[in-house]
């Protein structure tokens, strides 16, 4: 069986064209997304860490109404600090799932 | 304000446990100066009581229904039914006829009233602790 001569093929097609990066939708900005999100929750923590440690603070000084206020409010500090980390850690984990994606 | 509102709930049970330490205050109160035969307004002291009143807030949400804020402590009354009289002549507070007026405090009375804010604050704090179970459980759904 006779093989066609190479000179006889069809070139190749050109590659097409990158799609140039401009194009691309920029990774609009990123203070919108869950990065926010999580700041706002932090900031809140945040307060919610403070009173807690005011009212430490008042049971060591002595200025402290009541002892179950004080429970009150590092428990709150606890469970919204722990909110945040289960958060955290559900981001952590899909980006970790994304970084093992087989190509 | 996310987390404010995620806590309502320990923020009411809080202000009823505070509640009912300012009742226990009062009864102790009351326990102490059972014999008291002399008080800031003149007389033998009368025993006093709390009057709690429910917190609503501003209306918000679905029904536009009050807010829950739990409950305050609005006043402190005196007990105003008759004094028990004593013969003890020999007492400073005596009248001429050796009569002494003594508080209308009745220690059963107090004690059970103590038992019954005792069991109220523990009811308080099961509500609290309810409360954190159910976050806590909650939170299990986020871990994978």
């Amino acid at each position: 069986m006779a093989l066609p001569s190479l000179g006889t093929m069809s070139s190749l097609a050109p590659l097409a064209p990158l799609p140039s990066l401009a194009a691309r939708p920029s990774a609009a900005t990123p203070a919108d997304g869950f990065g926010r999100v999580l700041q706002g929750l932090l900031a809140e923590n945040g307060a919610a860490q403070v009173t807690a440690d005011e009212a430490v603070r008042a049971v060591a000084t002595g200025e402290a109404q009541d002892l179950h206020t004080v429970s009150l409010a590092v428990a709150k500090a606890d469970l919204s600090f722990r909110l945040i980390l289960e958060l955290r850690n559900r981001l952590a984990d899909a980006v970790s799932e994304v970084t093992r994606m087989q190509v | 304000m996310p987390f404010r509102d995620l806590f309502t709930a320990s923020g009411i049970s809080g202000s009823g446990m505070s509640a009912e330490r300012l009742r226990m205050e009062v009864i102790a109160n009351n326990i102490a100066n059972a014999n008291s035969t002399r008080s800031a307004n003149g007389g033998p002291y009368r025993r006093q009581d709390v009057v709690f009143a429910e917190v609503l807030g501003k209306a918000t949400g679905p029904g536009n229904l009050p807010g829950l804020l739990g409950v305050e402590a609005v006043e402190r009354i005196e007990d105003p039914s008759d004094l028990p009289i004593i013969h003890s002549p020999g007492h400073p507070d005596a009248d001429a006829n050796g009569n002494v007026r003594m508080p209308n405090v009745s220690l059963p009375t107090e004690m059970v009233n103590l038992l019954t804010a005792a069991r109220a604050y523990e009811a308080n704090l099961k509500a609290a602790q309810t409360f954190r179970q159910m976050n806590e459980q909650a939170l299990t759904l986020l871990r994978s």
